[in-house]
């Protein structure tokens, strides 16, 4: 029971960093292919919305661990 | 399969490097300091050897460090960001190394724990809070939290929004690097368990596990360099970008 | 749990980890390199300017040195033209005197010759008459003397002049 709540908790944390990386993904790509002088600073402002997003998936990794432990 | 499962996470477990070590010494701190040592060693070599026409270590040094103070200094803070090159400058490096070495087998990377990340993220905290506060005072920059112009109504929620969000930043900074290497050292552990178990009882599937998981293994490795830079670059940017926000809190 | 509960001892490790290594690059590591990069980047920005400035110079220079042939080859022409003005009028000068030298030595000689004939011509008629005086006094028989002669014109006058009365 508690691995299935761990894996349940990795699993849907996973699903919504995973859409809001590939929407963060999609649109810098988006916004570069139309304003390539913008690149620099898109790529930097892409890294940090990336991080910010990832940290909440590894929080489910986390939990995971902390569940199953 | 379980034990090994459960011998890879006690490998990857904080204890004791040696029980008979005098100072409690975990395996991560171990490494930790030789990363440590490794990095001062690099960056006095370098800084004697900075000319006007690079060579060598300098070279990389320099590039490095040019990388960090235009890409990410300048790059978010605007020119005076040059001022706070010194501490986001330790912060990148320190990371990387430790990410780095973590990547040569025997080791591990010093920033796999949360005993370390979680430091370093409180030491961004205080340093983030403590320049804000330098600069406009302390009641000024606790007001500040609350943007001018929200409603009156509305301002106490926001105020604890805010807040909230402000003491959870040193914690996503530590769980975001930790469990990047972390998970990264659980991947490349389980495809080595993989490899440990079919050699173990060599049948039919071990043919085809073995190779998978060994071709597995070194694309993670090299995935794992990539990642090992990627974080120590993620770790600086927002380090630089927690300062940013504290300089121009009354914007 | 115990994943995410720090550990005391490396907290401190960290702490003293962060404590040495922020000091060691900030008073040590990073200045020089720094120091290195602002002096390189100046460098390089100064040398293009330098360089700027140096086409500008040249730009400047050669703008001058094209006008400078102008002029000389604007001179030069002007020189040459005026040589050959000078020599134009020189020649046409020269013929003029030649010619009129030519023509005042012709003039001269044709009135040498002139007088010459004219000398010529009056000695050969004396010479004729004398001629004629002789050869009329062997055809007559006898010589006439001077006061003969003047006899005998006077003698031919006066019949002449009777010869008119009628």
């Amino acid at each position: 029971m508690q691995s299935l709540g761990a894996a349940l908790a990795f699993g849907l944390g996973g699903i919504g960093a995973a859409i809001g990386l590939s929407i963060v993904g999609a649109k810098t790509i988006e916004s570069m292919a139309r304003q390539p002088e913008m690149a620099g600073r898109l790529q930097t402002t892409m890294f940090i919305a990336l991080g910010m997003i990832e940290a909440i998936g590894l929080l489910g990794f986390v939990l995971a661990f902390v569940l199953n432990a | 399969m379980t034990e090994k499962i459960a011998e890879l996470l006690h490998e990857l477990s904080v204890r004791p490097f040696s029980e008979h070590a005098a100072f409690s010494l975990t395996n991560y701190t171990f490494w930790l300091i030789i990363a440590v040592v490794l990095l001062l060693v690099f960056v006095v070599v370098a800084s004697r050897k900075a000319r006007l026409v690079p060579s060598g270590v300098g070279n990389i040094a320099e590039a490095a460090v040019d990388f960090v103070r235009n890409g990410v200094c300048v790059d978010i803070m605007g020119p005076e960001g040059k001022k706070c090159f010194p501490f986001i400058g330790t912060m990148f490096f320190f990371v990387l190394f430790n990410n780095l070495l973590g990547n040569i087998p025997p080791a591990l990377p010093g920033t796999g724990t949360v005993g370390t990340t979680f430091t370093w993220a409180i030491v961004v905290f205080l340093v983030y809070n403590g320049i804000g506060i330098k600069k406009i005072g302390f009641f000024r920059y606790i007001k500040a939290l609350v943007p001018s112009g929200t409603p009156v109504f509305l301002a106490p929620l926001i105020f604890v929004i805010e807040l909230i969000s402000h003491f959870l930043r040193p914690f996503t900074l530590g769980v975001r690097l930790f469990a990047n290497m972390y998970a990264g050292h659980i991947m490349l552990g389980v495809f080595t368990v993989f490899m440990a178990l079919a050699l173990e009882h060599f049948t039919a599937t071990s043919a085809i596990v073995l190779p998978l998981s060994f071709l597995m293994s070194v694309i993670l490795r090299a995935f794992e360099v990539f990642v090992a830079v990627l974080q120590a670059y993620i770790f600086t940017i927002l380090t630089a970008v927690y300062i940013n926000g504290a300089i121009h809190a009354e914007h | 749990m115990e994943l995410i509960i720090p550990n005391t001892t490396e907290m401190w490790v960290n702490v003293v980890a962060f404590a040495v290594l922020f000091i060691v690059m900030w008073k040590f590591a990073f200045p020089p390199i720094t120091k290195m990069l602002d002096e390189r980047a100046n460098k390089i920005r100064e040398s293009l300017e330098r360089a700027e400035e140096t086409r500008v110079e040249a730009e400047r220079l050669l703008e001058e040195y094209k006008v400078q042939m102008a002029e000389a080859r604007a001179e030069a022409t002007q020189v040459i033209e005026q040589g050959r003005k000078v020599a134009e009028s020189m020649k046409t000068e020269i013929l003029a005197k030649a010619k009129e030298e030519a023509e005042a030595e012709k003039a001269k000689a044709i009135e040498a010759i002139q007088a010459e004939k004219a000398a010529a011509m009056a000695e050969i008629k004396g010479e004729v008459a004398d001629l004629s005086v002789a050869v009329a006094g062997k055809i007559i028989g006898s010589s006439l003397s001077k006061k003969d002669h003047e006899a005998l014109i006077d003698k031919y006058l006066a019949e002449v002049g009777s010869l008119n009365e009628n």
